[in-house]
């Protein structure tokens, strides 16, 4: 029962980790470190399904690592946001992980190149980029500052194209970016998340677009956009809550998961089967979650029901119309929480407890649909393959 | 084929013979063919004595022939005595018949002379009434002319004076219009038939004339005619043959306006004082919906019954076909519609009005129950009005839900005031004790239901809608909305509390107002909705019980089968209510469960995290203080803490004993250990020395530099903290939980900072008095050490310089503590 997994251990601490975004046939995972005192290192890990073992290529770093981001079509780049040793600058940079081969002793020597770093008055926590090949643009995640770049055009003197400044919220709190994505159903949309409230941005105009004020009742950590929905977005943060959106209906959330017992740093949609999450926490948890009722799937299933249903009521039609709706409501009830249905339904698929600090990363792997790695504070990195049973579920539902 | 015709002419030829034979009685030779010849069988026709005689002389001996000659000679005088008697017998009985005979012809002789003589006295009488009746025969022609003429005379005689005797009618005071519409609707069709001729032309058109002033004083558009009598004229009009169409269309306008304006007149009368408005109800009801009655009569009868045998007291009806008796049937709905709507609607703003005339709630709910009483009655006794619209339904519907209005409002005003005197924000200076207030606030709930709720309740159950003679389904319904208020009454209750904890932010000091809301949800959910639901189902349902048990024996001692299967059912009903009640129960027990954890759970929630909140904001740069003091941000924490934790032992009185001797028992291991008690007692302040040293000797051989390690191994073998959600109703589970969740967001916090070597100096110290403050605050000391471990090694990690030492504090921490006077939690 108990599915594969694979643990990666650092001998630093640890706090971001990425998937490699432009590998598509390799799982590659890439690890910065964080430690004030030593000299800090990337890990560029490979995960080998078949073989179930983790190789991983060391890249020497300067300073410590608060932030990493891919770079969407060019595999062996990586943008970092770090720490200079001895001084409290953060600098932002793009680097190139270059594989020296030295022949005379046969070793390889692994060197990151700088490629570009960018203008220290922006003062960078983060990096997002457009999520596809053709990616033009990023954007860079300030205190309270939003700048959009040119991504092709990344050196030590560029500038930003187009800036968005995060308006003061009512308690005047210090405004406080926490995170972002990239919406992958548009070139020109990315969503950014700041103390509790969620703000859209149409890099074709200026200000903000959609919002949800108050999204949650604490610090937003994470968002994730729905791969396969337009508009629906994922939000953790330190109310211990999961919520779903629909971004144009921002009074509600459209589900509210609340299975952390401490803040939720981390949450990611599967990049194929969006009903699938993954959430970590700082109770040292993560959280394989289904929201089918939300998802893309939604639609197989309720097509699915309706037949059931159906075929029901022609069995039943002479009973009385209370006992078809009792029934439908279970019928529904099997659907989306019951157990011992063939279908996926909502709530935790499963909960993995191999890491015993605060889990501040989480990702799906690039490759292989089914397949996420989770790091935590004290340097371990997890991978865990979604059970086998929730993937045939998942199946049953979108090939039948 | 020639042989075969000819024996096939043969066998017929002897057939029909055959068959002439026997209709004239002779036999067939056929017969006598059929006997076997036998010569020598005496009894045969076909006997032959020589035959015999030679056959028997062959073949008798000589004793056998004389014993033969004997026997045929005995036989044969035997047959001729035989023969001679009948012979004597026969004759006698032929002159016995020739005498009759002569007997016989004799008579005959006189019966045909009398027939002759009748005969001719018949043809006399023949002969006689033939000539009477030629005789007669003109005559009676002339009779039966002269009755018809007779008729047809009179007839005429009523035509000719049909304008005099309609006239009378007319001059009549009142005029009687019915009697001449009779009168015209009978001849008419006679008038209409001889028009041609010059007389009847005269008398018709004068007739019409007549008829014509008449139909035009039948006004049916008089809208302030009253309804009976526009109803009468419509009658009229129907036998005068005007357009029925027409006529259901005047009729209907007419009543609708007339029958607004009662309405609209009943508006006009505005009424100050109760019994005027009710002297208004009731007019209205008695004009209103009699006269409403009246036209839903006149109307179902005059157009759109069907079966015209039915109707036996009307004299006049409109043959309207299919498609006409639809839309009168429509326009006749959409006018009683109307007017109920309209009605209901007035009924309804009376109700309101005696609201607002009246001050107290009580007479307003006796007003109100006047009112509806009033109209009930009349609609009760207006059979036509019950079976074709649907006001009673509506009135009653108005009467649920001024019911329901009625126990909502008093169920809303206990729950105000519950809140209002009990439940208001607490202020600091409260110091009352917690217990006591709210066991006051139960005291009250229980009263308020004693004494004021359930006996109007009651009243309303047991009295007044029996006045309003409700069918039993209906009140069936009464008690099912009553539960159902019963359930909204807790409902509302938790959700108010439910919306006040989820209105709170860890921007500012949660109110020990949730807290009070805590401890009266356990109070409620042990004991005070049960007792509540107790008297609320046996003062509302066990008397009603007993009075239909009484009711039960009397019907069955007067009717025992019928009586008792049309009162079970009732009874049944109310008893599945008591029932759904005692479902209701347990259903808002659970939920009141719930709602304490959730609320507990909330509320360490958003202290703890209001802790944070605090503590982030008083982060400084630099943790170090230079003086052995506390790190600054620690103060208005800890004070706050202090505060929530006052708030805590002040408020919360459940479970204390309990875990305050689990505590002593947990750490009495500990405190035996000491040797000699400090004036703190408190092993912490003891221990550290002992410990750190003890930590030290660990650490020093191999793992100097990695006590990461040493935390980690610690780790493994301590459970999970959980650190939300985890709440139970005590004292000290309420504030281990909020220290834990202040300390973990601290940690999750001190991670996203560098430090220096000062930094950790300094945190160990403030770790050290932390666990010395609030060792004896919390359920578990282990958890509470695990988690400053924690913190300590969160900041060791962060610094950026090497070679970090383990401070040992001595007595520094006794100073400290003694210095900080936060001592409350």
């Amino acid at each position: 029962m108990e599915e594969m997994s694979c643990v990666y251990g650092i001998n630093h601490k640890t706090r971001c980790m990425v998937s490699q975004e432009a590998e598509q046939e390799k799982n590659r995972f890439i690890i910065g470190t964080q430690d004030p005192r030593n000299d800090n290192e990337i890990h560029l890990l490979e995960f080998n399904e078949d073989e179930c073992d983790i190789s991983s290529i060391i890249f020497k770093h300067p300073g410590e690592v608060w932030s990493i981001t891919a770079h969407p079509y060019l595999s062996d780049m990586i943008f970092t946001t770090y720490k200079i040793p001895n001084s409290q600058t953060m600098e932002t940079s793009l680097w190139k992980m270059n594989t020296v081969d030295v022949t005379e002793n046969t070793v390889t020597e692994y060197k990151l190149d700088n490629m570009a770093t960018f203008n220290s008055n922006y003062k960078i926590k983060k990096i997002i980029c457009e999520p596809t090949e053709s990616a033009t643009k990023l954007a860079t995640l300030e205190d309270n500052t939003i700048s959009v770049w040119d991504i092709n055009n990344i050196t030590n003197t560029s500038e930003s194209i187009r800036q968005y400044t995060i308006p003061s919220n009512q308690y005047n709190d210090k405004i406080q970016l926490t995170a972002g994505v990239w919406s992958p159903h548009s070139n020109d949309i990315f969503v950014t998340t700041n103390n509790e409230n969620v703000f859209t941005w149409d890099c074709r105009k200026d200000g903000v677009g959609m919002k949800i004020e108050n999204a949650h009742e604490m610090l937003i950590n994470d968002i994730d956009y729905n791969p396969n929905k337009p508009y629906f977005i994922a939000t953790a943060g330190n109310d211990c809550n999961v919520k779903l959106w629909d971004i144009r209906l921002p009074k509600e959330p459209l589900k509210i998961i609340s299975d952390h017992s401490h803040w939720v740093w981390n949450v990611k949609f599967n990049h194929y089967h969006d009903q699938l999450l993954i959430t970590s926490s700082s109770d040292c948890q993560v959280n394989l979650q289904s929201a089918v009722s939300v998802s893309s799937s939604a639609k197989f299933l309720e097509e699915k029901s309706i037949i059931i249903t159906d075929e029901k009521s022609d069995f039943d039609d002479k009973t009385s119309m209370d006992d078809s709706i009792t029934y439908n409501k279970y019928e529904q009830e099997l659907f989306y929480t019951g157990t011992g249905s063939s279908h996926p339904v909502d709530g935790i698929v499963s909960t993995y407890d191999q890491h015993e600090d605060s889990v501040y990363a989480i990702t799906w792997s690039n490759s292989d649909p089914w397949i996420f790695g989770s790091l935590s504070y004290d340097g371990r990195f997890v991978i865990n393959i979604v059970p086998s049973e929730e993937k045939y579920k998942i199946f049953n539902i979108t090939c039948s | 084929m020639e042989n075969d015709k000819r024996i096939m002419n043969r066998t017929n030829k002897e057939k029909a013979r055959g068959l002439l034979k026997s209709y004239y009685g002779i036999k067939e030779k056929s017969n006598v063919k059929k006997i076997p010849r036998n010569p020598s069988d005496i009894n045969s026709i076909a006997f032959d004595s020589n035959e015999y005689i030679k056959k028997v002389k062959k073949e008798y001996n000589m004793k056998s022939l004389l014993r033969e000659n004997n026997k045929l000679s005995a036989e044969m005088k035997l047959l001729d005595s035989e023969m001679k008697g009948l012979i004597y017998d026969n004759y006698r009985k032929f002159i016995n018949a020739n005498d009759s005979i002569q007997n016989m012809r004799k008579e005959i002789e006189n019966i045909d002379t009398e027939m002759s003589n009748l005969f001719d006295k018949v043809k006399n009488i023949t002969k006689t009434s033939s000539e009477i009746n030629n005789s007669l025969e003109t005559s009676r022609e002339k009779i039966h002319k002269l009755n018809s003429v007779n008729l047809l005379l009179k007839k005429l005689q009523f035509i000719l004076e049909l304008p005099a005797r309609l006239n009378y009618c007319l001059n009549q005071n009142p005029p009687q219009y019915s009697q001449a519409v009779f009168y015209y609707s009978k001849t008419e069709k006679l008038l209409k038939k001889y028009k041609d001729i010059s007389g009847f032309n005269k008398i018709d058109e004068e007739c019409q004339e007549i008829i014509q002033k008449i139909s035009k004083k039948l006004k049916i558009n008089n809208t302030k005619m009253p309804m009976k009598e526009s109803s009468m004229n419509v009658g009229l009009l129907i036998g005068l043959n005007f357009p029925p169409t027409q006529l259901y269309k005047e009729y209907s306008s007419y009543a609708s306006i007339h029958l607004k304006n009662i309405l609209i007149a009943s508006r006009e009368e505005t009424s100050e004082s109760n019994e005027e408005q009710l002297q208004n109800m009731d007019k209205l009801n008695d004009s209103f919906l009699s006269e409403l009655n009246l036209f839903i009569v006149s109307y179902s009868n005059y157009f759109l019954e069907q079966d015209k045998d039915a109707l036996t007291n009307v004299l006049y009806y409109a043959n309207l076909n299919d498609d006409e008796r639809m839309d009168a049937t429509h326009k006749f709905k959409e006018i009683i519609n109307e007017l109920c709507n309209d009605y209901l609607k007035i009924l309804s703003e009376e109700l309101k009005t005696s609201q607002k005339n009246n001050n107290t709630k009580e007479e307003v709910y006796a007003q109100s129950h006047v009112l509806i009483k009033s109209s009930h009655s009349q609609i009760n006794k207006l059979e036509a009005l019950q079976k074709l619209t649907s006001l009673k339904e509506k009135v009653l519907n108005i009467t649920v839900d001024w019911i329901i209005d009625v126990v909502e409002d008093l169920f809303q005003c206990c729950e105000d005031k519950l809140f209002d005197t009990y439940y208001k924000e607490i202020d600091n200076s409260l110091t009352d004790n917690f217990e006591i207030h709210i066991n006051k606030s139960e005291k009250y709930i229980i009263n308020e239901f004693t004494n004021t709720i359930i006996p109007k309740l009651n009243k309303i159950t047991k009295e007044n809608i029996k006045e309003l003679d409700l069918l039993s389904d209906n009140e069936v319904l009464i008690y099912t909305n009553i539960n159902k208020c019963l359930k909204n009454f807790w409902i509302n209750m938790f959700n108010k509390m439910t919306k006040y904890s989820s209105s709170l932010s860890y921007r500012t000091k949660v109110s020990p107002k949730l807290l009070l809301y805590v401890q009266f949800c356990d109070c409620l959910s042990i004991g005070t909705i049960d007792s509540l639901y107790n008297i609320y189902i046996k003062e509302i349902y066990k008397m009603d019980k007993e009075k239909e048990e009484e009711e039960e024996e009397e019907e069955e001692n007067k009717e025992k089968m019928m009586e008792k299967e049309s009162a079970s059912p009732t009874s049944g009903d109310i008893f599945n209510k008591e029932k759904e009640a005692l479902d209701d129960l347990s259903s808002c027990i659970s939920e009141c469960q719930k709602l304490r954890k959730t609320l507990l759970n909330r509320y360490a929630q958003v202290a703890g995290n209001h802790l944070i909140y605090i503590a982030k904001k008083e982060f400084p740069e630099k943790l170090y203080t230079e003086n052995d003091k506390i790190s600054d941000f620690w103060i208005p924490v800890l004070q706050q803490l202090e505060k929530y934790c006052i708030d805590i032992t002040k408020v919360i009185y459940t479970n204390i004993s309990k875990h305050t001797d689990s505590i002593s028992a947990e750490s009495s291991p500990i405190r035996s250990r000491l040797a000699t008690p400090t004036p703190f007692n408190n092993p912490y302040l003891l221990q550290n020395s002992q410990a750190s040293s003890s930590n030290f000797s660990f650490n020093n051989p191999y793992i100097s530099n990695d006590q990461n390690l040493m935390t980690n191994i610690d780790r493994l073998f301590t459970e999970r903290i959980e650190y939300y959600n985890n709440v139970n109703l005590s004292r000290i589970n309420i504030k281990s939980n909020i220290i834990n969740i202040l300390l973990k967001g601290i940690i999750e916090y001190v991670r996203l900072f560098s430090f220096t070597k000062e930094d950790y100096y300094q945190i160990q110290l403030d770790t050290e008095v932390i666990k010395a403050l609030l060792w004896e605050f919390v359920e578990d000391t282990k958890i509470l050490d695990n988690i400053l471990e924690d913190l300590k090694a969160s900041v060791r990690v962060r610094c950026s310089e090497e070679n970090l030492m383990k401070e040992d504090f001595g007595n520094k921490i006794q100073i400290i503590i003694a210095s900080l006077e936060i001592k409350n939690f």
